[in-house]
C-alpha cells in the first residue's frame, strides 16, 4: 500500500504503512537490524519528513501513547530532536533526566526503572553513559526501548539519520565509499553507521589516529587507517566525529593543534574525495579541530539536514516501535 | 555423641592416576577405617555407592566469605555450607574483608568462627600489606602463628616489585607462599573486559591480555630473585600460560590457579552484558582458553579454584560499568568442570587432580589419598547427575552466576569432613 501524504492535508492513520514482518519491539541498536527494516524505516522517515514541511506538522498516529525521556547523560538535542518527534505523533512525553533524579541518591537503574514503569510509560528513549544500559533495561521493563545513545556501544537514530541523508544525496548506497573519521574507539555514531552503512552496501573506512582506533575493528567489516588521507581519497562523503576530551581522558592525542593539523578535515584535504562529496557531523562540531570552519559552513556540508532529517527519522521508529506492540492506530 | 560408622558400598574410589574398580570404604572415628571388598560393620550407615566416584574433599584456593564485614552477602557458615555442597572440605578466604585479614586478631577471629562451625577447613589468607594498600608489610609471622595459610593483597594489584620482593622473602621464613592477582592496573585503566573484537563490537572498554602478563613476567622475575615461592591466583591468558611454563622448567617456584569461568568461556559470551559474568579477571578468547586446558593438562597450571565472590543483588542490578565483578562458583565449579571432561577437554584425572592434589601441592599441606588410615575428608561425586542451582538447592547468601536456574550435571552427592557427613544431596 502506497501512502499519500500531501502537504497541507491531515492524512488518516491508515495511510501509513503497516508493521513490518519483524517487528521493531525495541531499537537496541543497528547491529541486529536487517538492510530490509533499515530500508522500512528509513522510507517511512521520507514519508515523515514531508509532514514536517507542512503547515502543520502534526499526525494524531500516537494519540494516547506515552513517551518517556530517560537521559542519564547530558543531551539536550538529542532529547529536543525525540520530544519533537513525539509530539509531532501526538504522543504524550515526560522527561527525566539524571541531574533531577533519584540515580544520583544512589537508587539502582532498575529500581528507577521499575519506578518509572509504574507510570506506564508505552516507550521509553534512553540515554546512557554506559554500554548496553538500554539492553538491561529492556530486559527488565516492560516498554518499547528506543536507544539514544549508550557509552561507545551504539547510537542507532543518529546511524539511522546519517544513512537517510546519505541516501537523500547519493541514492543507493551500495559501492560508495563513506569515511569516518575521528575517535572511532569512543564512538557510538561511529559503531551504528558502520553496523547499518555496511548492511546497504556501502564501503565503510574509517581512520583516526591509531589511539582512537579499537582493536581488532576490521573484524566489523571495515577498513581502517592510522592517518586520514587513505580513507578521504576518492570518498562520497566523510563523516567527522566530535572530539571528546572529556571522555578519553587526554592521553590520546597530544593536542587540539595538533590534531587538526594532521586529522582535521580541511578544504585541502576534502579535495582528496570525490567532487561535490558529503561533509557530516553528527553535532557539536569543534570547529577549527576536527573540522575546519569554512568546510563546515561549504556547499558541500550536509550537517544541518542531518539535524532536519534527525526529527523524521525518529517519528519513523517511535511509529514502528509503537506500532509493533499494537498501540497504533488512535482515533 | 559418638558419630556412626558409615559404610560406603562399591565407590569407585579416585586414587590420582583414575577410578579404580568399585569396592567398598569404611568410615570411623573420622577415618578411613578399610578400604576392600565385602567390608562389614553391623552398626554402620550403608551408602549405596554403585556408579559414584569418592575422592579426597576439594580444596579451593580462592574465595570470597565475606565475613567479617559483609555477612548480607556470606559469611564463614553459608561459606562453609556452600563448600561442602561444592565438594570442598577446605577453603582459602581472602583477606579482602572488612577489616581486612591484615592482622592476628582477624585471622583469629574468621579461624574461630570457622571452627565454631566445624564443617570446612578454612584457611585465611593473610594480606601482604598494612590494610592491603600495597605499601608496607603486614605481620606475616604472627599471622602464620594465628593460622594463615598464604599472603596476598586479595584483587588488589601489586604495583611495587620491590614490595612484592620483600614479602616473599619475608613470607620464606614462614614457609607460605604469596599469592598474587596479576593485573597491571595502568595498563588495565578503566576496562571492564577482554579487549578485543568484542569489546570493540560491544563499545565497552577492554583490558588487554597484555594487563596480566607483563604482570606475570615480572613477578616471575621477582619470585626467582626471592628465592621463595609465588602463586598467579588466577591466570586468564595464553601468554601467561607459556611465561608459567618456562618458569616452571627453569626451577622458578611459582604455581597457578585458573577459575572455572575461564575453562568453560570465553568473551563472546559477553555479547548481553550480563553483569554475572563480569569478573575481576575478564573472561578472553577461545585460544587463551585452550591454552588454560591445555596447562591443566601439562601441570603448568596446578590448581582449579571456584573464585567465588558473592555480590549482593544491589552489587549487580546495575549497569554493566558499575556493577560489582565476581560470581558466586563454590557450587557449581564441579560440573562446569565436568563439562569440559565430557567434552573430551580434559581428562578427568586431570580435573579431579586440579581439585585435590594440585592445591595441596600449592599450600605444601600433605596430599591425601582414600586409603585406611587417612582422615575422612571425602566427596563422593555422581558424574552424570542432572540438577540445578536455584533458590532451592542454593547455599550461597548470594546469587549471582548465569548458572542460576540453569541445567547442570554432575554434583557431589555426599561430603564428609573427619568423618562427619556435611552435605548429603
Amino acid at each position: 500500500m502506497q501512502p499519500q501524504v500531501e502537504p497541507g492535508q491531515t492524512p488518516g492513520t491508515d495511510s501509513l504503512p503497516q508493521a513490518p514482518q519483524e517487528p521493531l519491539r525495541h531499537l537496541l541498536g543497528l547491529e541486529h537490524l536487517s538492510a530490509e527494516q533499515i530500508v522500512q524505516i528509513l522510507d517511512l522517515a521520507a514519508q515523515m519528513k514531508a509532514v514536517n514541511s507542512r503547515r502543520i506538522k502534526k499526525l494524531p498516529t500516537l494519540r494516547g501513547v506515552t513517551v518517556l525521556t530517560f537521559f542519564v547523560e547530558n543531551s539536550t538535542r538529542t532529547r529536543m530532536s525525540f520530544e519533537l518527534a513525539a509530539k509531532r505523533l501526538s504522543a504524550d512525553t515526560m522527561s527525566f533526566t539524571a541531574s533531577s533524579s533519584s540515580l544520583a541518591k544512589g537508587e539502582t537503574l532498575i529500581d528507577t526503572a521499575r519506578n518509572l514503569e509504574a507510570m506506564g510509560p508505552d516507550i521509553v528513549i534512553i540515554r546512557h553513559s554506559c554500554s548496553g544500559a538500554p539492553a538491561l533495561l529492556a530486559r527488565t521493563v516492560n516498554c518499547g526501548i528506543v536507544n539514544a545513545g549508550d557509552g561507545s556501544h551504539e547510537h542507532p537514530t543518529q546511524g539511522l539519520l546519517d544513512i537517510f541523508t546519505l541516501r537523500e544525496r547519493l541514492g543507493d548506497l551500495r559501492g560508495k565509499k563513506v569515511a569516518i573519521v575521528g575517535d572511532i574507539a569512543h564512538s557510538r555514531v561511529a559503531r551504528s553507521n558502520i553496523f547499518g552503512l555496511q548492511k546497504l552496501g556501502a564501503d565503510v573506512h574509517v581512520a583516526g589516529p591509531a589511539t582512537m582506533l579499537p582493536p581488532a575493528i576490521e573484524q566489523l567489516g571495515c577498513t581502517a587507517w592510522p592517518r586520514v588521507e587513505p580513507a578521504m581519497e576518492g570518498a562520497d562523503a566523510i563523516m567527522m566525529l566530535r572530539i571528546q576530551r572529556e571522555r578519553q581522558g587526554n592521553d590520546l592525542i597530544p593536542s587540539s593543534h595538533e590534531y587538526h593539523r594532521f586529522f582535521g578535515l580541511d578544504e585541502r584535504r576534502l579535495r582528496l574525495a570525490k567532487p561535490g562529496a558529503l561533509v557530516m557531523h553528527p553535532g557539536p562540531m569543534n570547529r577549527g579541530v576536527e573540522i575546519a570552519p569554512e568546510v563546515a559552513d561549504g556547499d558541500q556540508s550536509v550537517i544541518l539536514q542531518q539535524v532536519e532529517n534527525g526529527v523524521a527519522v525518529r517519528m519513523a521508529v517511535l511509529y514502528l516501535v509503537a506500532a509493533s506492540r499494537g498501540l497504533e492506530p488512535q482515533g | 555423641m559418638a558419630q556412626q560408622p558409615l559404610l560406603l558400598r562399591q565407590v569407585q574410589v579416585f586414587d590420582g592416576e583414575g577410578v579404580a574398580a568399585p569396592s567398598d570404604v569404611l568410615v570411623a572415628r573420622g577415618r578411613i577405617v578399610a578400604v576392600g571388598q565385602g567390608l562389614a560393620a553391623d552398626d554402620a550407615e550403608v551408602v549405596a555407592g554403585t556408579g559414584l566416584v569418592l575422592a579426597p574433599g576439594f580444596v579451593d584456593l580462592r574465595a570470597c566469605a565475606r565475613e567479617p564485614g559483609d555477612e548480607h552477602e556470606e559469611d564463614l557458615v553459608s561459606l562453609s555450607d556452600a563448600a561442602n555442597a561444592g565438594g570442598f572440605t577446605a577453603v582459602v578466604v581472602n583477606p579482602d574483608t572488612t577489616p581486612g585479614n591484615d592482622d592476628h586478631a582477624v585471622t583469629e577471629l574468621i579461624l574461630r568462627r570457622a571452627r565454631e562451625y566445624g564443617r570446612c577447613d578454612v584457611l585465611p589468607q593473610g594480606a601482604l600489606s598494612h590494610r592491603l594498600k600495597g605499601e608496607t608489610l603486614a605481620p606475616m609471622g604472627e599471622m602464620s602463628e594465628a593460622g594463615a595459610v598464604c599472603f596476598g593483597d586479595g584483587d588488589r594489584p601489586m604495583t611495587s616489585p620491590r614490595l612484592l620482593r620483600r614479602a616473599l622473602e619475608y613470607a620464606r621464613g614462614f614457609d607460605r607462599p604469596i599469592f598474587t592477582h596479576a593485573i597491571d592496573p595502568d595498563l588495565a585503566g578503566t576496562g571492564a573486559i577482554h579487549e578485543g573484537p568484542w569489546s570493540t563490537r560491544l563499545g565497552m572498554r577492554g583490558i588487554p591480555a597484555a594487563a596480566e602478563h607483563v604482570i606475570v613476567a615480572r613477578d616471575i622475575a621477582v619470585a626467582q630473585l626471592a628465592n621463595s615461592r609465588l602463586h598467579f591466583a588466577r591466570v586468564t591468558t595464553a601468554k601467561s600460560v607459556a611465561l608459567i611454563r618456562a618458569a616452571k622448567a627453569e626451577g622458578i617456584r611459582v604455581t597457578a590457579s585458573v577459575t572455572p569461568w575461564h575453562l568453560t568461556l570465553t568473551d563472546a559470551a559477553m555479547v548481553d552484558y550480563d553483569v554475572n559474568l563480569k569478573l575481576v579477571a575478564p573472561l578472553r578468547t577461545e585460544v587463551d582458553r585452550q591454552a588454560l586446558l591445555a596447562g591443566l593438562a601439562d601441570g603448568t597450571i596446578d590448581a582449579i579454584c571456584s573464585d567465588h565472590m558473592p555480590v549482593n543483588i544491589a552489587g549487580k542490578a546495575l549497569e554493566f560499568d558499575y556493577a560489582a565483578p565476581g560470581a558466586i562458583a563454590i557450587q557449581t565449579t564441579l560440573a562446569q568442570v565436568l563439562a569440559c571432561v565430557r567434552a573430551g577437554e580434559l581428562p578427568l584425572a586431570v580435573a579431579l587432580n586440579a581439585l585435590t592434589k594440585g592445591p595441596r601441592r600449592v599450600l605444601q599441606m600433605p596430599v591425601t589419598r582414600v586409603v585406611a588410615g587417612a582422615v575422612a575428608d571425602l566427596t563422593l561425586i555422581d558424574l552424570q547427575a542432572p540438577w540445578t542451582l536455584d533458590a532451592k538447592s542454593n547455599k550461597s547468601k548470594s546469587r549471582n552466576t548465569i548458572l542460576w536456574d540453569q541445567p547442570l550435571t554432575g554434583r557431589t552427592v555426599l561430603t564428609l569432613f573427619r568423618g562427619k557427613v556435611v552435605w548429603r544431596a
